[in-house]
Formats: C-alpha cells, structure tokens, sequence
C-alpha cells in the first residue's frame, strides 16, 4: 500500500482510530479489572488485621516511641517478614513484647 | 611544483570553494537554518536537549566537504542495493553515518522509550483508568493529519509517517518515519519537536475555545493511592496485552514498560538510574546528531517541507481537540466531576502537555491543582501514540 486514493485513506484512519480506541478501552477494562482486584485484597487484609491501637503497649512506653515501632512493623508485616496479625513474630514472641523490647533497646541506646 | 595550481586546486576542493560553487546556495541556506535552530534550542529553550543536537548534526552535514553523512549511501542501504550493510557503512561512511545505524535499526527511538519509563509514574493512570479514554481520543490529529497528506500527494507510508507528528511523541515519530519514510525523517523530526516545544502557546486557545469558563474551574476529587503491587503488574499487564494486539509495538512498548518495571520493582534502583539518566542522556546526542544529519539541502529545501511542517500544526491542534471534547463529553457524563482541561494532555509530550493543563487550570481558578489528574491522559497518550503508530506500521510497513 504505497500509494493510495482518497477513499481508502479515509477508511485507514477511521479503522485506525478505531484500532486505537478499542485497544486503550480494553487496556482500561483491564486495569479496571486489577484495581477492583487490589482494592478487595487490601480491603480482605484490612478486616483481617487486628487494630494496632488495640494492643497493650507495656507500662512506661512512650507512646510515640510505640506508634513508630509499630508503623516499622507494620510495614515490615507488608513484606511478611512479621505477622502482626497473629500478635506474634515468627519467633513466636506476643507483639507488646517486641515493642517493649525494641523501646527498652532505644532508651538504653539513648541513655548511653 | 607549481605552486599557483597547487594553491588553486586547495581553494576549489576546499569546502569554502564548495559553498560558492554552483548550487553552493543551498548548503548556505541550511547553515542558516540550523543556526536558527541553535537559537531556537539555546536562546529560546525549545526542546533544548534535541533541538541543540539536531541543529548542530545539519550544521556538520552541510559543511561541504565534511563528509560526515552520505545520504547516496543510504539511499543505495534503502533501495535495497546488493553489497551495501550496515558493515559497509561502517567501512565506508562518515562518523554520522555510524551514529545513524541506530536510528535506522530502531535502536535509539526503543533506549529512549526504556529512560521514558524509568522516568513515568503511571499510578495517575492507574488511579483513575477513565482518563485514558482522553489519550485515545488525543490520537485524533495523527489520522486526520494522515488523511490530509494522502490528499494533498504523499504517498500512504509518508502519510502515515507525518500523521504521526500529531501523536507529540518525539521517539514514536522518529521510529515510524524511519521504517516508512526515511527521506523525510528531518523535517518530520524538526517539525514533531519544535511543535511539542510550542506546546504551551498551541494548546491554551485551542483550550479556551472549546471549553467554558464554570468547565475550567471544576475542582477534581483526590485519586485513590495506588498499590506499590499495581503498579509492579501494571507493566507487565500492558506490555502483554499491547504487543500481543498489535506486535509492531513491541520495540517501543516492551522497552516503556521495561524502564517503567526498572521504576517501580524497588529492586533494580541502579538499572532505573542509568535508564533515566545516564543511557537517556547518551541516546539522546546520538539521536539528535544523526537525525539532523539527515537534513541534506536537496532534502530539506523542498515543498514537501513546508507541507509537512503545515500538516504538523493541523495535527497537533485536532490532537489536543479531540482530546479535549472528549473531556468535555466525560464532563457532562461525570456531572461536573471531571475537569475537561485534562483532556489536552491526552497529546502526550510528557509533562508539558499535563503542565499546560495546570496552568490553564489555574488561570480560572487558583485553587486549582490538575497536574497530577492530567498526567493520566498525558501517559495514556504515550500508549495512545505508540498504538497508531503500531497500526500504521502494520499497514504500511508490509
């Protein structure tokens, strides 16, 4: 198709915006599609996960020390490295306990 | 020795003696014309990047004498001539030539797509996935400005290869022309990015035009945050579904994607790094030098020119038009929720179409802020473009 008429000019860029438009539509169900299905899983995860807030922090923990250590888990519970979840590690030691442990240890670092 | 012949035959075979033989005129026009290039590019801050290096890659190649690009030469790799490989024009041509092979191998154009990709945050698009009906729609100028070359003499391959400036994709542009049209890859090239540089004064009257005053002060809601597992998938998802609806894409979407996954894994911060800055930056002088090499004055001093340069602007503005009705049909759809300014952006040339959308934006209210909003159809428009440019492909490049 080197040199063509008017006609079939007019038809290649009709089928070609076409071609265009229904590619980037189906790309966009598609994304559609992966977003609702991320969106119920943080959803699911959400629901399944206990509220931090709820856990007892051992007495004499300062509680901004307490809400950054558990931001730090929980995002080390994202990469399932810990399970906040189960309010243990993977060692199996209670979460208050390893808050408590981890503040205990950034006093003790900031005393000395 | 005869000193005088000798002195004489200095001066004729020098390129002084070149310029003021016959036809000499026309290497002073396009030493002219990459000087106003280099002004457009270092004084006026056009595209600067590329438009320094296209300039100055004409400059070296009108220098006659200089022998840095042999257009016969490629002409004759074209044609198809028996003998002559890119082994040959290493052998044989010009250190531009050389720098060329990447061009006409589709190397270039894809490196730049993989530092594009390094560079995107798609989370906008991924954000509000609506958008991207706006960069489809943006493709609008690439196939009226194709219709309109097709009727005013150019062959379907050239058409499609000028019709493609619409889609304000500079690599896009450069990858097409070079697979269908190679002898107009200059001023294709000149035209695609001066335009996208010009940006900012084509758009905003296009925009007011065709939007109201109550249309361009909409505030827009706060996309949803996007999952770092999204936009690891997002790439992959679109590189197998693109490629696998229209193969011809392959070179250019598969690397978008590849610099985009380089962005977004979190493991491969150094390869993200190179792609975006290091490889992009040597890409880019390459690129620039070699495609103004292409702009030999028996090429670039023609009609066809002006033509192209004409079909540029038409396809620019009915790009950003068809953008923009789209925004303004998904305005009345949404009731109001949906800025029709954004729809502009749908044109590509990241960022500053989606910069342009925010200004205006602001102009009627400034407490607006669409930037990130209309970085969803800018970087719909990127796909948008390649896809046209697929299709062309396929069409034409059989």
């Amino acid at each position: 198709m080197v040199d063509i008429g008017i006609g079939t000019a007019f038809l290649a860029a009709l089928l070609g915006y076409a071609v265009d438009f229904l590619g980037i539509i189906f790309l966009m169900v598609v994304i559609m599609i992966m977003g609702k299905i991320m969106h119920r899983e943080t959803k699911k995860k959400k629901s399944d996960a206990i509220d931090l807030g709820s856990i007892n922090v051992p007495e004499g923990t300062d509680p901004k020390k307490a809400a950054v250590i558990f931001a730090a888990l929980a995002e080390e519970e994202r990469w399932g490295h810990v399970q906040v979840n189960a309010r243990t590690n993977k060692k199996g030691n209670p979460m208050n306990k390893v808050v408590a442990a981890i503040a205990a240890a950034i006093a003790e670092e900031e005393e000395g | 020795m005869d000193v005088l012949g000798t002195l004489s035959k200095l001066v004729v075979e020098s390129g002084f003696g070149q310029l003021f033989a016959a036809g000499g005129w026309k290497y002073l026009v396009m030493i002219g014309i990459s000087c106003v290039l280099l002004y457009l590019g270092i004084g006026k801050k056009f595209e600067p990047l590329l438009m320094i290096g296209i300039a100055f890659g004409c400059l070296l190649a009108n220098l006659p004498g200089s022998e840095m690009f042999h257009q016969p030469l490629w002409d004759a790799y074209i044609a198809g001539d028996q003998g002559i490989t890119f082994t040959t024009i290493i052998h044989d041509g010009g250190l531009l030539d050389i720098f060329y092979i990447g061009v006409k191998a589709g190397l270039y154009p894809s490196l730049i797509f993989l530092g594009v990709g390094a560079m995107t945050d798609f989370g906008p698009m991924i954000a509000n996935p609506k958008c991207m009906l706006m960069g489809a729609a943006a493709q609008l100028g690439v196939f009226v400005a194709f219709f309109g070359a097709v009727a005013l003499g150019f062959t379907g391959p050239q058409a499609a290869s000028i019709g493609i400036i619409g889609g304000a994709d500079g690599p896009t542009a450069i990858f097409l022309t070079t697979k269908l049209a190679p002898e107009l890859l200059g001023p294709i090239a000149i035209a695609a990015y001066s335009y996208m540089a010009l940006i900012p004064l084509i758009q905003p009257p296009i925009m007011k035009l065709l939007t109201t005053e109550k249309m361009r002060q909409v505030k827009m809601e706060q996309a949803r945050p996007v999952s770092k597992t999204e936009k690891i998938l997002f790439p992959i998802i679109v590189s197998a579904f693109v490629i696998l609806l229209l193969p011809s894409t392959a070179p250019l979407v598969g690397c978008l994607m590849l610099g985009n996954l380089f962005r977004e894994c979190g493991v491969a911060d150094r390869l993200s790094d190179t792609a975006q800055n290091a490889l992009m930056n040597i890409v880019t002088i390459f690129l620039a030098t070699s495609v103004g090499a292409t702009m030999g004055a028996d090429r670039f001093l023609t009609v066809q020119t002006i033509k192209i340069i004409i079909l540029g602007l038409v396809a620019f503005a009915i790009s950003t038009m068809g953008g923009l009705i789209v925004g303004d049909i998904m305005y009345f759809v949404s009731k109001g929720k949906i800025n029709p300014l954004i729809g502009s952006a749908g044109v590509s040339a990241v960022p500053m179409a989606a910069r342009v959308s925010q200004d205006v934006g602001r102009k009627s209210n400034p407490n607006n802020y669409l930037l990130m909003h209309a970085m969803g159809p800018n970087v719909s428009g990127v796909i948008g473009s390649a896809i046209a440019a697929g299709f062309l492909l396929s069409v034409f490049g059989g």
